[in-house]
């Protein structure tokens, strides 16, 4: 019995000791990008230190007196809000005659649905590309805008998972009261799934917020540049010099795009964790 | 009755989307007659505009024409690149497009941007004043399509610090590859355990390859067939790279790259002219610049941009107005001041505004005009996919992963590939 | 009369489902069924980044096989989405394992975990690119100060330590973070009797995991890491194109499909070549598409 107590103590040690170091190496970048911003060029390059030896704020400086991060911020909104906007109206829009109603065709779309989820965005680009070009919307928001205002596959799949899990009485009861489909998606489905809104609200932010791939293809100046794109552009060289990498700048304004982030798994965790839990079952 | 209702909410969404559509783009206001001052134009440039006011010489064509100029920066590496989407798909977006060496040819072509004539016979620029390199860049184009913002070379850096505690004396203008070689070694300081501490010499950058490529006499590019010509030249300069990586007198290329001799952790640098604006009094040693030492012949590249008017602008006169006077005396001297690059304006750089004035250590300033005599168009007229190819391979030859000749074969192999032309 | 009447309460019915989906209709159309054909075809073409096309049948498809470019990205497409479905899968699971160990500050420990995986991945390339740098990187140093003599590998260009700093660069990605999480609720859903029999039996760590564990869980380790394959091929160049560039640096030993496409198309204005290169990666997207729907239609329940 004693010895059996000993060897559990031992475990929790050896478990806890475990935990910590994978702690540690999961959070090793983020410790190195927010020193990395209070660092000169010189010491970047030469020290290895976490604590800089002169901590110095001009890095900071350079971002908010320097270089048009307003903008660049307002664009990754403006962005975010686009995009969430029109996928949370599209999406559940689509989601319900599949979670609620029986047509026929219903199996072979929702099939399609999911066949379009496996298909990485990326090896549609090209065509994409052109097609924009000729609608004339490269080097704005609108590539990536108007497509959510048509459903994305990803959200009518999650939405669908989400309706499905209210009880189907509720919408037969607003029916036999006289309840259109309409009338049952606004009145009844869509109040009682506020906590489903909030959370593909919050799963497409944190995409979007993070999102490089679409830009860098469809951006092409400084006027509609995302933040992600500015850190490999307008934070990246130093005045005049484009061969030198600004590292420290890199790694203030990296700083100040991992803080939403943060705050949101701060504030929003269940609907963040339980989102990507749920969204796990796709693709 | 259903169907209606769900008929008007898609009608709805549509109309939303429509209406994002439509916020779309909307600067299209016409500039009218010869009032310009008040308009808006924009401009691409991949350098960022001087943080010094008196040193941005946009901040200033704003101030002395009226006209509000947006610089528009895209970083070099992409550069060309969105460019060319830019013209491709006719974005308006910006007015003045600053243009390179590879593209202005192919933008004239495709009607991309539009023939200057008009304009420049009622202007006092003189076109013969131009450096004769440039004009032979355009030859052949039937009217002129962009005008020269400069013209930059490329230069040898070094620390005269560390020259003095070596006891080398200063490089000149006609200082030996051999000398060159021997000071890099000489020059570099190792730690205890045999890792260096300061290098003699720093990796050339993607621009500086060719020079020492073309130095050892190579064509790099031949504009009657538009092709890649390197061979014997760059299997000879990648190999003394590599000998001195090996030495530990040259730093490998890494992910982390940093300017180590503005570090000081470098003792001699290839670059272009225009970082002795970027250092100004900003390094804390001593510091000089001299040509190039190379192999066979002097050599280094000539970099210019042409100020060129979109052909789907909508407001060219207004950027005429502007390019009209960043060509200009006051112009060009800004523009030098600030990057250190002379004009392509014979009369103007003669005048030596590109002694940057903060570059107080430096005294060799003949180093530029001895430059400039020497520079020719290379690789700039390459595509950039084919030369970014070509120094990744370089740079993967110096770690010995291939040897220097297979770097060259496959860059050729690739350059015959893109550009479209069979190597046999 | 009456028949009449359920025909038509039936057409409605459907005209009012098929009115929610418009959204979808119209976005399916524009957006993936019509790029999809328009892909073929600008495949087939020479066209160029300016606009310029000539129809040129299958020769771009002949070059591409031809090109050992082109064989060497698919080859480091396959084998960086294998191996990273692989390695993020593994260490997701371990994470999980130690979050679902019962301990107080669990919670914390979740939020160092998972934070890496929401932040945007360009951060962590240029992090990494300094992290693992040659002269000031931190992972050097580490390794000075454990062996005390003056570590300096080139960890991002040396070709034998690329890979294996790539794919743990791959560890701090959405899909690791995403996987762990769905980890723990799928261990969270073994059920505890099994253990306790097995206690009684005296079975060790790794009979239980072995014999239990891995059985219980194995549907969603296979859901994951078919997903994950998927993420690979997309995600791929957010991580890489900062990280290694479109040349796949060192010796295009990262340069999958992706990269190459953006290259090809942008670098080179190779237009016509990339849609083809494109239409390769769309075809390998749909054997990995293929294989995860076979997969979940027989382990996972959309239909209940």
């Amino acid at each position: 019995m004693n010895k059996k107590a000993g060897t559990a103590k031992y475990k929790v040690v050896i478990v806890t000791l475990i935990k910590i170091i994978v702690a540690v190496i999961m959070f090793s970048p983020i410790i190195w990008i927010i020193s990395g911003g209070f660092k000169t060029l010189t010491e970047f390059t030469t020290s290895t230190d976490i604590i800089p030896k002169k901590p110095t704020l001009e890095n900071y400086i350079y971002v908010f007196k320097y270089s048009n991060f307003f903008k660049y911020f307002r664009n990754t909104v403006l962005l975010m809000l686009g995009t969430g906007v029109g996928t949370l109206i599209s999406s559940s829009l689509v989601a319900y005659p599949l979670a609620r109603m029986d047509f026929p065709g219903k199996n072979m779309f929702f099939a399609l649905i999911i066949a379009t989820m496996m298909v990485p965005g990326i090896a549609l680009i090209v065509p994409q590309y052109i097609m924009f070009g000729k609608f004339g919307w490269l080097d704005s928001l609108l590539p990536m805008i108007v497509p959510a205002f048509f459903a994305h596959p990803y959200n009518v799949f999650l939405f669908r998972q989400f309706f499905r899990s209210i009880p189907k009485e509720l919408d037969e009861a607003a029916i036999m009261d006289g309840c259109s489909h309409m009338g049952v998606f606004f009145r009844v489905l869509a109040p009682l799934s506020k906590p489903t809104y909030a959370t593909i609200a919050i799963l497409s932010s944190v995409f979007w917020w993070n999102e490089l791939t679409q830009p860098v293809f469809y951006i092409n100046g400084d006027k509609w540049r995302t933040l992600t794109i500015a850190l490999m552009t307008s934070f990246m060289y130093i005045k005049g010099n484009t061969f030198v990498i600004n590292w420290p700048t890199i790694m203030a304004a990296s700083t100040l795009m991992i803080i939403p982030p943060m705050l949101l798994y701060f504030f929003g965790s269940s609907y963040l964790v339980e989102g990507i839990k749920t969204s796990g079952l796709k693709g | 009755m259903k169907t209606k209702k769900v008929l008007c909410g898609i009608l709805l969404i549509t109309l939303i989307s429509g209406l994002i559509i439509g916020c779309g783009k909307k600067d299209g206001k016409q500039s009218s007659g010869d009032d310009l001052a008040g308009t808006e134009i924009t401009l691409t440039v991949w350098n960022e505009p001087n943080k010094n006011d008196e040193l941005n010489m946009y901040l200033q064509a704003e101030k002395a024409t009226g006209i509000k100029v947006n610089v528009n920066v895209i970083p070099e590496s992409e550069y060309s690149s969105k460019l060319n989407q830019m013209v491709a798909t006719k974005d308006d977006s910006a007015d003045i497009l600053i243009v390179w060496e590879n593209d202005i040819r192919n933008f004239a072509e495709t009607k991309g941007i539009i023939a200057l004539d008009k304009y420049l016979e009622n202007s006092s620029i003189n076109q013969d004043d131009f450096i004769d390199a440039v004009a032979a860049l355009t030859e052949g184009l039937g009217a002129t399509y962009g005008l020269p913002w400069c013209a930059a070379t490329e230069i040898l850096y070094y620390n005269q610090d560390m020259f003095d505690a070596a006891g080398i004396p200063y490089p000149d203008n006609n200082w030996s590859y051999s000398d060159f070689l021997a000071a890099a070694e000489k020059l570099t300081k190792y730690n205890d355990d045999g890792t260096t501490a300061v290098y003699g010499f720093d990796l050339p950058n993607t621009q500086t390859w060719w020079a020492g490529i073309g130095g050892y006499g190579d064509k790099i590019y031949d504009p009657s067939t538009g092709r890649m010509v390197i061979g014997d030249g760059a299997v000879s300069f990648i190999e003394d790279c590599a000998e001195m990586v090996k030495k530990g007198i040259m730093p490998e290329p890494s992910s982390d790259t940093s300017d180590k001799f503005a570090a000081g952790k470098a003792a001699m640098s290839w670059m272009g002219s225009w970082n002795i604006g970027a250092y100004g009094d900003k390094l804390d040693f001593n510091w000089d610049i001299a040509t190039i030492p190379t192999n066979k012949i002097k050599y280094n590249t000539l970099h210019t941009g042409f100020y060129t008017i979109n052909a789907n602008s909508k407001k060219q006169d207004a950027a005429w107005k502007v390019i009209e006077w960043l060509m200009g005396e006051k112009g060009q001297e800004i523009n030098s001041k600030s990057s250190g690059n002379p004009s392509a304006l014979k009369t103007i750089a003669d005048k030596g505004a590109w002694k940057v004035e903060s570059a107080t250590t430096i005294d060799n300033w003949d180093a530029i005009t001895d430059s400039l005599a020497a520079g020719v168009f290379g690789y700039t007229c390459l595509p950039s996919g084919v030369t970014n190819n070509a120094i990744s391979l370089f740079n993967t030859a110096l770690t010995g992963q291939i040897t220097a000749r297979e770097a060259v074969d496959e860059a050729m192999q690739y350059a015959a590939e893109t550009i479209g032309y069979s190597l046999k | 009369m009456k028949e009449k009447g359920r025909k038509n309460r039936h057409l409605a019915n459907n005209l009012t489902a098929y009115g929610f989906m418009l959204p979808w209709f119209i976005g399916f159309i524009c957006f993936t069924a019509f790029p999809v054909i328009f892909m073929f075809f600008v495949s087939l073409t020479n066209r160029r980044l300016n606009g310029i096309s000539q129809f040129i049948g299958f020769t771009n498809y002949k070059n591409i096989f031809a090109s050992s470019t082109f064989r060497n990205s698919f080859k480091v497409t396959i084998f960086f989405t294998i191996v990273m479905m692989i390695v993020t899968a593994v260490w997701a699971l371990l994470m999980a394992f130690l979050l679902n160990y019962k301990q107080r500050l669990n919670g914390i420990f979740q939020f160092f975990y998972f934070i890496p995986s929401v932040i945007p991945s360009v951060a962590l390339a240029y992090a990494f690119r300094t992290m693992f740098g040659k002269d000031a990187g931190l992972f050097n140093a580490l390794l000075s100060s454990i062996s005390g003599s003056n570590v300096r590998i080139n960890w991002l260009y040396n070709e034998r330590t690329v890979y294996p700093v790539i794919f743990f660069i791959t560890l701090f990605t959405y899909n690791t973070g995403q996987m762990m999480l769905i980890f723990r609720s799928g261990l969270n859903d073994v059920p505890v009797d099994l253990y306790e029999a097995a206690d009684i039996d005296g079975a060790g760590f790794w009979t239980k995991f072995g014999r239990i564990t891995l059985p219980m869980i194995s549907p969603v380790i296979l859901f994951n890491t078919v997903t994950g394959s998927i993420s690979a091929l997309n995600g791929s160049f957010a991580l890489l194109y900062p990280l290694t560039g479109d040349t796949g640096d060192p010796n295009k030993m990262t340069q999958v499909l992706s990269l190459l496409i953006y290259n090809e198309a942008f670098s080179n204005y190779k237009v016509g070549y990339g849609c083809a290169l494109s239409v390769i990666l769309f075809l390998l997207a749909c054997v990995f598409g293929i294989a995860l729907f076979g997969i979940s239609k027989k382990y996972v329940y959309y239909e209940n």
